[in-house]
């Protein structure tokens, strides 16, 4: 009973860790886009290619784990079954691929000059299809993440999975992980100065807000699972155990608690408040630099280590995340059920 | 059946020849589902065509009195369907024990549910319930992606290289659907018993229980 689920291994739970993280990256992407078009079309465009690594990752994932993957390659025959959430999902994360890749392509730096050499309507056009592909890949984007939960949660072996919770953290884990990889690329991107200041704030405040919603949403998930005691709910209340204190615990609360939240709420935090210290008149870090406040190069590594330790802490809980929720994902026992009625009726005749 | 499935063949396999030469998978797709909703449309002729069956369905009744846990069903099982040596079988005797210490054996395999989830999840439309209850898997699609292990509440379905694998009452080993499979045969404590659902309800007074599951299994306790 209180085995690990391991006829999955770890190709779905990096399916739908890449999944997640690869449509938050693109909304976090077209976030920054619509905020200042200018100064974040670069980021923007990086984390787009991003995203669309992450979800081709994931569905190369999804197929390796089959037992017939070059069948599963014709993905028009194998995910054919509209009842299935795998083919819809399937059919979404390649949707949310092509809107990305558009996106990627069209706010390319050549792109832009293309169009801005061609006179002001060009431009124009250029940017308003920009916007556009921004809105719906920010859709598309927000379906794959919630998804990658609705994929568990249609499984009804598992009881654990059965819960209309589950999509919600996921999505949310989903933006969480997203945010982290756009701010690594961020600083990839010559050393966070790629973004301005106000943009990595920005940042900053969605990943306190993020985890103060992912928190809660945990604290819901588990609450409903624990608080359940009969019939089905007795192994997702197991499954609950095992991750908050049994065999997973450590992985749990060290690794999705503490490294995927803690963490990257205190660095934000901290952060945020020191840039506040610094400037309070609301200069960005960018703008300092600007201004003539030049980093020397030990302070630049220093300054970036401290920049990706919240993320990196982000991706290794999300990550972790599916894994735990994957692997804890025992199957209820009916047929005990079953018989436990028979045994009861057996008494009753005596 | 093995019209249809033909049927379905030629359709995906003229999509695949189309899909090669094509890199939009979103095209490929809108291409594909207009054939394939058109051959669900024939399907569901053939169907309501075939033969006098209504609503028949085929299950299985255990009198867990009866069960001593001999192995001949498991056995019978594994040698009709050839089962290799290190592959689980189709069909497993499990021990229950009670509270107060009473113990039963239970023989069981696929439920072959009213509503079976693992056919609702299979993303390749590998698993069908046919007209007569019994629920089948076509190793021809099935990609081995094990969400119909997930799915089902039984955790029945198990895989080999070729996929999928369950019990489907001995059709692939010949059995004809109404014939006893080989399972059911071996039975030598009359514990075993297989049949219309409602006749072997009936042939017990009304006094089995029916396994409890939201797919509805067809799988009656004594």
């Amino acid at each position: 009973m209180t085995d690990l689920q391991m006829v999955w291994g770890w190709q779905p739970s990096l399916y739908l860790f890449l999944g997640g993280m690869g449509a938050g990256a693109f909304v976090t992407a077209a976030l920054l886009y619509f905020r200042n078009p200018e100064r974040s079309r670069s980021v923007a465009c990086a984390s787009s290619w991003g995203a669309i690594v992450c979800l081709a990752v994931g569905l190369l994932c999804l197929l390796t784990e089959l037992t017939n993957p070059l069948r599963g390659l014709m993905l028009w025959q194998s995910f054919s079954h509209f009842t299935s959430w795998m083919t819809i999902g399937a059919w979404l994360l390649v949707a949310a691929m092509a809107v990305f890749f558009l996106f990627a392509l069209l706010s390319l730096g050549v792109m832009q000059t293309a169009a801005a050499r061609k006179g002001a309507k060009a431009a124009a056009l250029h940017a308003a299809i920009l916007k556009l592909l921004a809105v719906a890949g920010t859709v598309v984007g927000l379906g794959v993440a919630a998804y990658t939960g609705v994929l568990l949660m249609t499984a009804p072996g598992v009881p654990l999975w059965n819960s209309a919770l589950l999509p919600v953290l996921f999505a949310v884990s989903g933006l969480d992980t997203g945010v982290a990889l756009v701010e690594l690329i961020a600083v990839a991107k010559s050393g966070g100065n790629s973004l301005e200041g106000r943009e990595m704030r920005f940042l900053e405040k969605l990943t306190v807000a993020l985890v103060i919603a992912e928190l809660a949403v945990l604290a819901l998930f588990f609450g409903f699972l624990l608080g359940q005691g009969d019939g089905a709910n007795v192994s997702a209340a197991a499954a609950s155990q095992m991750l908050l204190g049994g065999v997973l615990a450590p992985a749990f609360w060290g690794l999705v608690v503490v490294a995927g939240l803690a963490l990257p709420m205190t660095m934000a935090l901290w952060a945020l408040v020191a840039h506040r210290r610094a400037n309070p008149n609301g200069f960005g870090r960018a703008e300092a630099l600007e201004s003539g406040g030049k980093l020397k190069d030990g302070q630049r590594r220093s300054s970036s280590f401290i920049a990706i330790l919240g993320p990196i802490g982000a991706l290794a809980g999300g990550c972790a995340l599916r894994f735990l929720v994957v692997m804890a994902g025992i199957h209820g026992d009916p047929l005990a059920d079953a018989m436990a009625s028979l045994f009861q009726d057996a008494i009753a005749r005596l | 059946m093995n019209q249809r499935a033909t049927g379905e063949n030629a359709v995906s396999r003229r999509t695949a020849l189309m899909g090669l030469s094509a890199g939009a998978a979103a095209a490929l797709w809108c291409a594909a589902a207009v054939p394939r909703a058109m051959a669900a449309g024939e399907d569901a002729g053939v169907e309501s065509a075939s033969e006098a069956v209504e609503k028949t369905q085929y299950g299985f009744l255990v009198d867990t009195r009866n069960c001593v846990n001999c192995q001949k069903c498991v056995a019978a099982c594994r040698k009709a369907n050839n089962t290799p040596d290190g592959t689980p079988a189709r069909r497993e005797v499990r021990l229950f024990e009670s509270h107060f210490g009473a113990k039963a054996y239970l023989s069981y395999g696929c439920m072959h549910c009213e509503k079976p989830a693992c056919a609702e999840v299979c993303p390749a439309g590998a698993i069908s319930k046919r007209a007569d209850g019994i629920v089948v898997v076509d190793s021809e699609r099935c990609i081995g992606c094990k969400y119909c292990y997930q799915a089902c509440p039984f955790s029945v379905p198990h895989y080999t290289k070729g996929g999928m694998d369950k019990c489907d009452c001995c059709l692939g080993a010949g059995v004809a659907p109404g014939d006893e499979p080989n399972c059911a045969a071996a039975c030598m404590f009359g514990a075993l018993h297989y049949g219309r659902l409602d006749d072997l309800q009936s042939s017990c007074g009304n006094t089995a229980r029916k396994v409890e599951s939201s797919t509805g299994p067809s799988y009656l306790l004594l």
